[in-house]
């Protein structure tokens, strides 16, 4: 039996050493990186199967500005990337996530990198122009781990006199659902980015949709592993410094075309 | 209903395109797991020892658990184990996790429906294998495997349909094949159209099935050529 299991283990190691990835000298550097695959212009794969988006050329600047850590990427479907994020498989998830309290229990959150504005989508002819207005209308149901659904939440429990007929949902949903929704009249406003929102616009070619100002934000960060909290560090001080030198500013103009940093603060979202 | 049907047409030749993919994750874990799943049959009617109890453990635990579950478990729980030993398979690709999954999985099907097979077939047949000198080789090769595999072959072939079906869950843990293509290009155009395409994949799976079912016909009326005349 134990003869068996030396061979085993040697097996396995000869079939480790075949593949060609035995374990580097100093992995403790080593940063595994993953990101979620369904959200352009944040995370996705280009159609090359590459990383692409706002969120990674964030992480390479920080990769960048961290002498000491290299960051490998990943790019996976976001149930796959939270599970692996949480077993320890990857140290860090990105994925354009909100700061939730269950989210600050399950993970060590970074400091913002971005932020995200929700605007309504609405029917051309309806007047509604914001959160207020949508007193006694329905909001297309969004699933209860998105983080749209915990900041909407939070907005109806700042607004208890206007009311609000939204429920979450218990599975993921497609976000052009939601619109499709508003379009065939079946809900009042669906609950989006302008980017989102504008995306799916194009491709669906809804011509009697509008896309009202912003109506809420909320600071984006990624999710870290909890054992990791070299890593966290190490992350938050590359993000205080890119953010302090306007790195990460210029580069939320070149892809929303705009200060986001700027607008957050017009907001009342930072100080 | 209809919105989004065109993205039926210019997805089909994309997914039709990782169809050598998605047979790979099908016949890689066929191959393996029939060669394993003999083994493993061998081990379950032979005497019962340490290996037999072990063998017989690992086959119940993997019939008993859902495939996904043991996705998951060989996916992020096989680094933990090398871990202690300083070796890193993270950065496997996903494919390789699926295949050592699956084989788990599969071979211990196949073995069960070997088993079943084996212990179906007239033990006579094999003293008389015996009686006309045949070494335990020859037994094997020319009485035992024709008739087992005669008899389990209706039972694999209900297992290597649902296997293929299968691979279509490779996709979570970021394995791409038509499932794995299918679902980026849903989340390229953020869920728009996802029943067409959807309805693409289904109609390429489909097809595969209809060739894995017309090699097993032909595979039976090989095994039992010998019945033609009795019947």
């Amino acid at each position: 039996m134990k003869k068996n299991l030396t061979a085993t283990m040697a097996l396995i190691a000869a079939a480790t050493a075949a593949f060609g990835m035995t374990a580097s000298a100093d992995d403790a550097k080593t940063a595994e990186i993953v990101l979620e695959a369904e959200n352009a212009p944040y995370t996705y794969e280009d159609d090359n199967g590459e990383p692409a988006g706002y969120e990674y050329e964030v992480l390479k600047l920080i990769d960048d500005y961290l002498d000491d850590w290299t960051f490998n990427y990943t790019v996976l479907d976001y149930e796959t990337a939270l599970a692996g994020t949480t077993s320890g498989k990857y140290d860090l998830d990105s994925g354009c996530k909100f700061r939730t309290p269950a989210r600050e229990e399950a993970f060590l959150v970074s400091n913002p990198y971005n932020y995200f504005f929700m605007n309504l989508v609405v029917k051309n002819d309806s007047g509604i122009k914001s959160l207020e207005d949508m007193d006694g209308k329905s909001i297309a149901p969004i699933v209860a781990t998105d983080g749209r659904a915990v900041a909407l939440a939070d907005w109806m429990e700042k607004h208890p006199d206007i009311k609000l007929d939204f429920e979450t949902l218990a599975a993921s949903g497609a976000m052009a659902d939601e619109i499709t929704s508003v379009e065939d009249g079946v809900y009042d406003a669906a609950y989006l980015s302008a980017e989102q929102a504008n995306a799916i616009l194009e491709e669906t070619g809804y011509d009697d949709l509008t896309i009202t100002d912003r109506v809420d934000g909320r600071d984006t960060d990624f999710l870290i592993n909890k054992d990791q909290t070299e890593l966290q560090e190490a992350v938050n001080k590359a993000i205080d410094a890119l953010t302090e030198d306007g790195t990460l500013s210029k580069l939320t103009e070149e892809f929303f075309g705009e200060d986001n940093f700027e607008v957050a603060k017009e907001l009342g979202l930072r100080d | 209903m209809w919105r989004g049907h065109e993205l039926f047409i210019s997805s089909l030749p994309v997914l039709v395109e990782y169809i050598p993919a998605t047979l790979f994750y099908f016949l890689v874990p066929t191959v393996i797991s029939l060669v394993l799943g003999a083994w493993i049959c061998r081990v379950r009617v032979g005497k019962k020892n340490a290996l037999y109890w072990l063998v017989s453990l690992f086959v119940s635990f993997f019939r008993g658990t859902p495939g996904l579950v043991q996705i998951y478990i060989v996916f992020f729980g096989l680094p933990k184990i090398f871990e202690p030993f300083g070796i890193n398979i993270n950065r496997w690709d996903a494919g390789i996790f699926y295949v050592i999954a699956t084989c788990c999985n599969f071979s211990s099907f196949v073995s069960e429906a070997f088993r079943g097979a084996y212990e179906a077939i007239d033990k006579d047949q094999i003293e008389a294998g015996y009686s006309i000198g045949y070494s335990r080789w020859q037994c094997f090769r020319h009485v035992i495997a024709p008739l087992t595999m005669q008899i389990a072959l209706p039972n694999l072939k209900n297992l290597e349909i649902d296997l293929l079906k299968g691979t279509a869950i490779a996709y979570v843990i970021g394995v791409v094949d038509v499932m794995g293509r299918a679902d980026k290009i849903i989340a390229q155009h953020r869920g728009y159209g996802q029943i067409w395409i959807l309805l693409a994949a289904a109609i390429l799976y489909f097809l595969i099935n209809v060739v894995i079912e017309l090699v097993f016909n032909s595979l039976t009326r090989h095994y039992s050529r010998h019945e033609r005349g009795i019947a």
